[in-house]
């Protein structure tokens, strides 16, 4: 199964939602999208070591603004 | 030369934020939130960590920090970032042009309009009364100096919030003055946008400031353009604080911002900056009295004002400005960039002399300082 993240429109709330997680002793990385929506265009992906919708609870929780989860595609 | 021209900008910069300054011009100086290699993130966690300071002095959310040129485009964005068509908005008698000029060239061009209420530097209830009257049905918001930059006037701000609030108006203060030496939670005493300059208060470079805001307020971006998100969409990202930054941010300088409140933290904070300066300003104050003909303006302000506006006889503010310059003083005089303040004091004929000590000045250079205006008083000259 390819790993999951979720997905930021940008980097303050990206990193706010980092802080949150690892406040809490949850391990995750936050890098830009790798694979940035074609309508889009650029945003970031925060990669939780664990279960990502109990992450995504708790910054939903904390009121971080997020574009929900989405799933790494296959690289061809 | 000594410096007591610290409301213009803070000077000497503590050697800390000199150094981050360098530091990360040398080691970390790439485009923030632009990049995925490693000196990109290291600039775009150097940038969030800033944010994160001052989100946490001010006591707002972190995603409600924007960073700025100055204090001055802070007000722009939020005065035109907040107003619609004709909104009516009330402002202070003491504001700095950085206020009066965005709203008079609103006004001018029929966009919205504004009032000034009067305010009164001995009764903080008369002065919140005197806004109150000039609420109408249209007006959208009350917009204020927290501490006058000619005069030390320290505005009743809380107070005003409760009147903004109660009247279910937006509540603005420049903080121009008062940050980094005045408390101001945003939380607490329920101000919706803060317009702070990054170069005073709190120690950080030139080209630096920031508007804080609250959640009751979604300022519109008055610039668009890049941002590092949502690239292939037109409309600029929704998201705050990319909606209000567009294009690559001064870094080095934020960062310097951010070393500069670290070092006032380090100094005992805001409590502790404030009382040494107010300290300085009443061995001032007592002594420039007993100089024959010297008016000081110090009626007009609280025990613990910060700084001091004063003149010498009927000599120009800018000449005896000039003439301390030749003693060895940097003071600022004129009319300060201030023209409202100095109708409602009645100084625009000669304008004032301005002392503002900063934490590096001592008790000493005031003296020195005073006997230095002494001379200039009894017509002694520099050699």
């Amino acid at each position: 199964m390819n790993p999951s993240y979720i997905k930021f429109a940008a980097q303050t709330p990206g990193e706010q939602a980092l802080r949150l997680l690892r406040s809490k002793g949850i391990a995750a990385t936050l890098q830009k999208n790798p694979h940035p929506n074609q309508k889009e265009g650029c945003s970031y992906a925060l990669f939780v070591r664990g279960n990502t919708q109990n992450a995504l609870a708790l910054i939903e929780r904390a009121g971080i603004r997020h574009r929900g989860i989405e799933t790494l595609r296959e690289e061809r | 030369m000594i410096y007591l021209d610290n409301a213009a900008t803070t000077f000497p910069k503590p050697a800390c934020v000199i150094c981050a300054v360098s530091d990360f011009m040398k080691s970390a100086a790439a485009n923030p939130g632009r990049g995925s290699h490693a000196l990109s993130i290291r600039a775009s966690y150097a940038l969030f960590e800033s944010r994160a300071l001052l989100a946490e002095f001010f006591h707002t959310d972190v995603s409600r920090v924007a960073f700025t040129m100055n204090c001055t485009q802070a007000i722009n964005f939020a005065l035109k970032g907040c107003l619609q068509k004709g909104d009516h908005v009330i402002i202070s008698s003491l504001e700095h042009n950085a206020v009066y000029r965005p709203l008079f060239r609103m006004q001018q061009d029929g966009f919205v309009t504004f009032d000034v209420a009067e305010v009164d530097p001995n009764d903080d209830g008369r002065t919140v009364r005197n806004f109150e009257k000039l609420i109408r049905e249209t007006t959208k918001m009350i917009f204020c100096t927290h501490v006058s930059n000619v005069f030390g006037t320290e505005l009743p701000i809380a107070s005003l919030a409760r009147l903004a609030h109660k009247h279910g108006l937006v509540f603005g203060v420049d903080a121009a003055q008062s940050a980094g030496c005045y408390r101001l939670n945003m939380e607490d005493m329920g101000i919706d946008l803060v317009c702070v300059p990054g170069h005073k208060g709190l120690f950080g470079p030139m080209g630096t400031g920031v508007l804080l805001f609250g959640d009751q307020v979604s300022p519109a971006p008055i610039l668009e353009g890049g941002t590092g998100s949502l690239s292939l969409q037109a409309e600029q990202p929704e998201e705050y604080p990319d909606r209000l930054e567009s294009g690559t941010l001064n870094l080095p300088g934020i960062v310097g911002l951010a070393a500069g409140l670290r070092f006032l933290r380090s100094i005992g904070g805001v409590d502790a900056v404030h009382e040494r300066e107010a300290e300085l300003i009443r061995v001032l104050k007592s002594d420039l009295h007993a100089i024959r003909g010297v008016k000081v303006y110090d009626r007009v302000q609280k025990d613990n004002a910060t700084l001091l506006s004063f003149n010498i006889g009927r000599l120009q503010s800018e000449e005896a400005a000039r003439q301390l310059s030749g003693f060895g003083f940097a003071v600022r005089a004129g009319y300060h960039c201030a023209a409202l303040a100095h109708r409602s004091m009645n100084t625009t004929d000669p304008g004032t002399i301005r002392v503002s000590p900063g934490v590096f000045s001592t008790k000493q250079q005031m003296k020195n300082f005073i006997f230095y205006v002494n001379q200039i008083a009894l017509g002694k000259k520099v050699c």
